[in-house]
């Protein structure tokens, strides 16, 4: 249960890190998180000893990390009642930001993780298609062809929708991975909404998917899902490569 | 070859467990249904109502956490957007952890935040809305929540202009659940599954009917027995 107020990608966000113990993980980690927009600005962020036992680090690594934070401008602390560590996000996170986290990744990175997704995107479908009920495909239907004014909003919308999909095959697990992997790549994932062209594409991909779904139809569903975020994955790839001639 | 121990018939045998689970989910909804009607007492007439105004839930919520078959996973309020005077937000959830560590739910109001999502249009909070009565959504990945597979029941609280102010609610594992009704399943010695309204499995003894899957029709010479006051159907074999 619960709504608006709980931001299901913050979970993973803050789940415990699977190389835990140094000070640049957490760093990466949070700062991806700000950098990518799955923290808002001005979101309140946990306690040293709260942080630090959620991740599974020393509280001297959790302070450490939040230090480099302030240094980057990406959090700033005040202290007192109502005090804290507060996210300061970077005004256009989508363009510069982004772009800068995009260019640490390899091409190999790219295709790997973009494997693993379309595996996961692809068998999410596929048993949604077995198990989707009414209200199930009303919700899909619903966010799939919302298309938001502006890139961040088409993004939020996208993620939205593989999360739907994924919560209709009726599988805890299938959904947590979902969501790991979102809150990890899917901003980047995501750059192919950046232009217009790109979001109608992506539109009309999910109206096929949900109809697949509706029809029962399991291979076509995978075969649509798949094909959907190979060219998501395409796009990354083309942003990156722009990056090698800047 | 004659059976020696007399099997109830698939009929009565629905009847039984459709029971059972009027039972189960009465003891879900019996504290909703008092904790509503204590908030429902506790809002002001005449003025807006502030969070101190809700002190009752908290202990209620409690109580229910704690209880002895640790059947519900978490309980609270969810109030109308706009009800709450003096707070931003309006949620006042608790949650308890493998270890029955009671916990208030994380709270972040940032409607710009990824996770932002209208839970205005979500069923638990839609359908008692619509009706003015108490409703069971799932099962269903609670993937704002929970994390699990879950049921979630809300019972409407009535405001002063009798428009629905707040739903109270529990929200149950179906796997805590699954664990309390199998003996009953079990016990008839017959094959027997338990849908909800949309034929979605919450528990079966069979393993075709696999957790979550959908049962399209009832099997041909199975008997299927509906809740009188819950939305779940119990189905048993020939």
């Amino acid at each position: 249960m619960a709504g608006r107020v709980v931001p299901p990608t913050h979970r993973a966000v803050f789940a415990p890190l699977t190389q835990p113990g140094r000070a640049e993980a957490v760093t990466r980690r949070l700062r991806d998180a700000i950098v990518l927009g799955v923290l808002g600005d001005g979101e309140q962020l946990p306690s040293e000893v709260d942080l630090a036992e959620a991740l599974g680090v020393a509280p001297v690594t959790a302070r450490e990390s939040l230090q480099t934070l302030r240094d980057l401008g990406l959090v700033t602390t005040r202290r007192g009642r109502g005090g804290g560590s507060f996210v300061r996000a970077p005004a256009s996170p989508d363009a510069v930001l982004v772009r800068t986290r995009l260019a640490e990744l390899s091409l190999v990175d790219i295709r790997d993780f973009g494997d693993f997704y379309r595996a996961i995107a692809g068998a999410a479908a596929a048993l949604a298609a077995e198990r989707a009920a009414e209200e199930d495909l009303a919700r899909l239907r619903e966010v799939g062809v919302r298309r938001a004014m502006d890139p961040g909003g088409s993004r939020r919308a996208e993620a939205q929708f593989h999360l739907e999909v994924a919560a209709a095959t009726q599988s805890a697990r299938m959904t947590q991975e979902e969501l790991r992997l979102q809150a990890e790549f899917g901003p980047l994932l995501w750059l192919a909404m950046a232009s217009e062209d790109g979001r109608e594409r992506s539109e009309a991909d999910h109206a096929g998917i949900v109809d697949a779904i509706a029809a029962g139809d399991r291979a076509r569903a995978r075969d649509l899902t798949e094909d959907h975020v190979g060219r998501a994955i395409n796009s990354v790839v083309r942003v990156r490569l722009e990056l090698v001639d800047d | 070859m004659t059976e020696v121990f007399a099997r109830p018939s698939p009929a009565l045998a629905a009847g039984a467990i459709a029971a059972e689970l009027e039972r189960l989910c009465g003891t879900v909804f019996g504290p909703l249904l008092v904790l509503a009607e204590s908030v429902a007492a506790a809002l002001p007439a005449g003025r807006a109502p502030v969070l101190a105004d809700l002190g009752v839930v908290r202990p209620a919520a409690v109580a229910e956490l704690r209880r002895d078959d640790g059947l519900v996973a978490g309980c609270g309020l969810v109030a109308d957007p706009g009800l709450i005077a003096d707070a931003p937000w309006h949620l006042a959830w608790w949650t308890a952890g493998a270890d029955r560590e009671v916990a208030p739910l994380r709270v972040v109001s940032d409607p710009a935040c990824d996770g932002f999502r209208d839970y205005t249009v979500l069923e638990w909070w839609a359908v008692p809305r619509r009706t003015g009565r108490r409703h069971v959504t799932g099962p269903y990945v609670d993937y704002l929540c929970t994390d699990a597979y879950t049921l979630t029941f809300t019972v409407p609280v009535r405001g002063a202009d009798g428009s629905m102010a707040a739903v109270v609610g529990s929200d149950v594992y179906v796997a805590r659940a699954e664990r309390l009704l199998l003996p009953a399943l079990r016990a008839c010695g017959r094959p027997a599954t338990v849908v909800n309204r949309a034929g979605r499995v919450v528990v079966s003894t069979l393993p075709e009917h696999v957790t979550g899957s959908l049962v399209r029709s009832v099997p041909a010479g199975w008997a299927r027995h509906d809740g009188g006051d819950v939305p779940f159907s119990a189905l048993v074999g020939g």
